[in-house]
């Protein structure tokens, strides 16, 4: 495929192989929602729902849940759809669905906007509008700024796109209290702040794939070493960020004691990227075992901060 | 062998075996969606009804 191709964006590409014959099996419309994305997604939101102040019956917040894995599902579509060119040429992405010719792109299309539409119509019948409206918003954020205006444009793409993962706590929150209040705002910025360490830890073994797709990733635009050193400004941003439910009073000491005490092991692995041997250009000298390393830890520190936060509210009820 | 309804002409056994096996699975995927949607906004129904 032409750098031309790529540039102009997936949506001027063929709608997918043509075929008469259905190759689709079910496991490959379930690979259209990005279910591993998924999973981090749908917990961030249950943590929102679990710490907003109130009462949602069961079924409901059941629903809730359900609403924003359904809507996360739905965007990831609507990006497969859009982005299946550099998806074709990129070795990871290469077997999914539509470059692989089993889902013709414009039925995956379809698929994504009868989602999107469908768990926003839920959202607001079973919750509240606001919520609606907060989920609607962050499906748009994620079709429409990151993957269709900023992904291919700009190497700050998943600083500001990364605001559409952020979104799930706030919509929790919104499905109990129907209002986005400050609580929601902090931990929509604690996701915020997470994403480009956690996403430019990943482009650092995998900038291979991105310049292959013409992606203007960070480290395909200004290099390995400028990219070590943006993850560990993020992460110097992140880790007293994530004090602040503590110090607004919307969790105790023990959510407070954990993050710190993660936010330490954060800054510990994200300084590790920062001091991984290198070249001169900044190429890593050991295959990025901290980065890989990082980008593992960084996962599983954003699951720990949020079960830490759903646990202070639980179980000591701050 | 009878023709399989809605299958492209020209395929072998195997491929047709394959066809038939691919449809089964989605017609019951979208079948089970349609339950638990149904499910669904009977329990939202109560839920709501239920709760003032």
């Amino acid at each position: 495929m032409s750098d031309s191709a790529i540039k102009s964006g997936g949506a001027s590409a063929p709608l997918g192989t043509s075929t008469d014959i259905d190759l689709s099996e079910v496991r490959d419309w379930i690979a259209l929602l990005k279910p591993r994305v998924m999973s981090l997604v749908v917990f961030t939101g249950l943590v929102g729902l679990l710490v907003a102040p109130g009462h949602l019956h069961p079924v409901l917040a059941a629903t809730a849940i359900l609403c924003i894995a359904v809507a996360a599902g739905a965007a990831g579509a609507i990006n497969m759809w859009y982005d299946r060119d550099i998806d074709a040429v990129m070795r990871r992405t290469a077997g999914r669905p539509i470059p692989a010719g089993r889902i013709r792109a414009s039925s995956a299309l379809a698929f994504g906007v009868l989602l999107s539409l469908a768990s926003v119509m839920l959202m607001g019948l079973a919750t509240n509008w606001v919520a609606a409206a907060v989920l609607a918003g962050s499906i748009g954020f994620y079709v429409f700024i990151y993957t269709m205006w900023l992904k291919r444009r700009t190497p700050q793409n998943i600083v500001i796109g990364g605001a559409a993962g952020a979104f799930p706590p706030m919509i929790g929150w919104a499905a109990v209290t129907g209002q986005v209040s400050l609580e929601a705002m902090v931990m929509f910025a604690i996701v915020f702040f997470w994403t480009p360490p956690h996403f430019w830890a990943l482009s650092l073994f995998a900038h291979g794939d991105y310049q292959r797709a013409g992606v203007p990733m960070l480290p395909v635009v200004a290099g390995p070493k400028e990219t070590r050193r943006q993850i560990w400004l993020y992460s110097l941003l992140l880790a007293p960020l994530a004090l602040l439910p503590t110090v607004i009073g919307m969790a105790g000491l023990a959510y407070g004691a954990a993050a710190l005490v993660l936010g330490g092991f954060f800054l510990e692995s994200m300084w590790r990227v920062k001091r991984d041997a290198q070249d001169a250009e900044g190429r890593s000298l050991t295959n990025d075992a901290p980065a890989r390393a990082a980008f593992r830890f960084s996962i599983i520190y954003l699951f720990v901060l949020f079960a830490a936060l759903a646990a202070d509210r639980l179980v000591f009820g701050a | 062998m009878s023709p399989v309804k809605g299958a492209p002409g020209g395929m072998t056994p195997e491929e047709k075996a394959a066809f038939l096996r691919r449809r089964r699975g989605r017609n019951y995927a979208v079948f089970f969606a349609l339950l638990g949607l149904v499910g669904l906004f009977f329990f939202i129904a109560m839920a709501r009804l239920t709760r003032g």
